[in-house]
């Protein structure tokens, strides 16, 4: 056996263990609460949050995804630094004030919100469905990346096309889960972090050294680029310009209001906790960019491939020591262990509280016994749609996953500053943004960039944020009518000091 | 608008505006630094100055 896989085994193991022992971890209560198996006993400080809502973030598909994005487009794929960066000016305003109201009446989830601030329960199941169907293929997408590793492994893990490696991987994954909740991601984290921050510099000072230096390193990616038959720069096409704005503004609004990032960010002890970690986490982003030059080092380096999520880890295998390839590796596959963990509880999380039962703030016991079960049946569901799915559809679902959660954002996060949209007015909004984002990702075949015609001329822009400005447009019409039909607009339970 | 809430819109929306709108802008190589192109530090500025923007944006709801 290979010196890196030995390795990666070995790293492997060490975190199945901490996930288990997680459990005992900042142990406070019995876990058979919602607030302590699902958001860790909403206790969690600055530090233990940056790792926890860094490593939930910036998943190891990004870690893949984002090189092979430069490989493959060129300067466009950098919209994925301001689309990580815009989104906690974002967040710092919106979700601060989240947390404020989820903490005094407490919600584990954005539908418990929903369910409380307009007293309707079909917008409250809607929105949690939203949230269950967008988390899926997300999940779906880190074993995808899981994947792409484990092939390049070769051996044992690369047997049936990786699916045996993954089945195991991820029944640990789902039963540390089980067993710790949201604690085990909380402390893996720290060392998919340690581990991701090791590779980044490392494999920075390589190929630095390999090429004596940047500037050596953008010329000639520069130059392979212009010479490929459809040619590229290291500059954005002026005609890009709206969508490069917009898919970066648009994948923003999304980033906040998926399930998993509502989980991680209502573990924080404090409103301060929030707002701190906002503030600093922007640069986390400075690893997503190291991880995109990468990109450019590898087109630089001459390397051929034929699927561009290939580059890093062969990037990686040219540059580092055998050995060393296995920590790198282990930081790509703890690195999607720890937002699949986080996205599991999220999504069990909808289901529990919203789906199986209305919201209610007194939670029983059995409700964190559904949630815990049901992170097992996700898990599940994931890895088959990985086994007997193309992972091309995983990224295409993934895509659409994101246009349908911008749909929730009216009824969300305008919903934190004003009641005055109409509950039913909401649904209707939420339908036609949902019908028109899947029109468009159907249009595009699942990319970005919808070509809008408008007043005789096109804007290619972001097709789900086209989406919900469409439906923010009904929504607004459609209350009125509503409100002057007398259609009931259901109660306000939260008031406005709960939001101070 | 009181004055506060001026600088606190101004510190939410200046990094985005920098970063989506501004883009035209700075589509551009030279001037470099460290062999990368100007478009990139430009994003590199961001990283590390969104961070002290919304400090600000923190320090304006008094305590921190």
């Amino acid at each position: 056996m290979h010196a890196s896989s030995v390795v990666l085994i070995l790293l492997l193991l060490g975190v199945t263990v901490l996930g288990f022992w997680a459990a005992r971890w900042r142990e406070k209560g019995s876990l058979e609460s919602m607030d302590d198996w699902a958001l860790g006993g909403r206790n969690f400080g600055v530090v233990v949050s940056w790792f926890l809502i860094g490593g939930d973030l910036y998943t190891a598909y990004t870690f893949i995804a984002v090189p092979a994005l430069v490989y493959g487009v060129g300067a466009f794929a950098f919209f994925a630094l301001p689309y990580t960066i815009v989104a906690y000016p974002f967040a710092i305003v919106t979700l601060t004030r989240f947390w404020t109201v989820a903490s005094k009446r407490g919600y584990v989830t954005a539908a418990d919100f929903v369910r409380d601030r307009y007293g309707d329960r079909s917008l409250e199941v809607l929105v949690a469905i939203t949230g269950v169907i967008a988390i899926l293929p997300y999940i779906a997408l880190q074993l995808v990346g899981m994947k792409v590793i484990f092939g390049q492994l070769g051996g044992a893990f690369a047997a049936g096309g990786g699916v045996l490696a993954l089945t195991v991987a991820f029944v640990l994954l789902a039963s540390y889960t089980y067993t710790s909740g949201l604690r085990a991601p909380a402390l893996i984290a720290f060392v998919k972090d340690t581990l991701i921050y090791l590779t980044i510099i490392c494999a920075i000072v390589a190929v630095t050294h390999m090429f004596g230096g940047w500037a050596g390193i953008f010329d000639a990616a520069g130059k392979a680029l212009a010479a490929r038959p459809k040619p590229a720069t290291l500059l954005l096409p002026s005609q890009l310009y709206f969508a490069y704005g917009s898919v970066a503004l648009g994948s923003a609004l999304a980033l906040f209001i998926y399930p998993h990032s509502i989980t991680s960010l209502l573990s924080a002890r404090t409103r301060t906790v929030v707002k701190r970690n906002m503030a600093l986490l922007p640069i986390y982003s400075l690893l997503l960019g190291f991880l995109a030059l990468l990109g450019y080092a590898g087109i630089a380096a001459g390397i051929k491939v034929a699927n561009p999520q290939l580059i890093v880890p062969i990037l990686f295998q040219r540059i580092f020591p055998d050995w060393f390839v296995g920590v790198a590796y282990a930081a790509i596959v703890i690195g999607a262990l720890v937002p699949a963990a986080i996205m599991a509880i999220g999504g069990a999380n909808l289901f529990a509280s919203n789906l199986f039962n209305e919201f209610s703030p007194t939670r029983t016991a059995t409700e964190t016994r559904i949630a815990k079960i049901l992170t097992l049946v996700i898990c599940a569901v994931a890895l088959l749609f990985v086994i007997f799915v193309n992972p091309k559809y995983a990224i295409g679902f993934q895509f659409l996953g994101g246009a349908w959660i911008l749909q929730i954002f009216p009824a969300f996060i305008i919903g934190l500053f004003t009641r005055w949209f109409h509950p039913k007015a909401l649904i209707l909004g939420w339908a036609v943004g949902i019908v028109a984002g899947t029109y468009m990702a159907i249009m595009t075949n699942f990319t970005a960039n919808f070509p809008l015609h408008l007043f005789g001329g096109t804007l290619i822009g972001y097709g789900p944020l086209y989406a919900l400005i469409l439906n923010l447009i009904v929504t607004t019409i459609a209350t009125p009518i509503f409100a002057a039909a007398k259609v009931g607009a259901g109660a306000d339970f939260t008031s406005a000091a709960d939001y101070a | 608008m009181s004055r506060v809430r001026i600088l606190r819109t101004l510190l939410v929306v200046l990094p985005i505006v920098a970063l989506t709108v501004c883009v035209p802008l700075v589509n551009r190589i030279e001037p470099r630094l460290f062999g990368m192109p100007f478009i990139l530090l430009w994003i590199l500025f961001w990283v590390f100055a969104t961070p002290g923007f919304l400090w600000g944006v923190g320090r304006t709801e008094g305590r921190w």
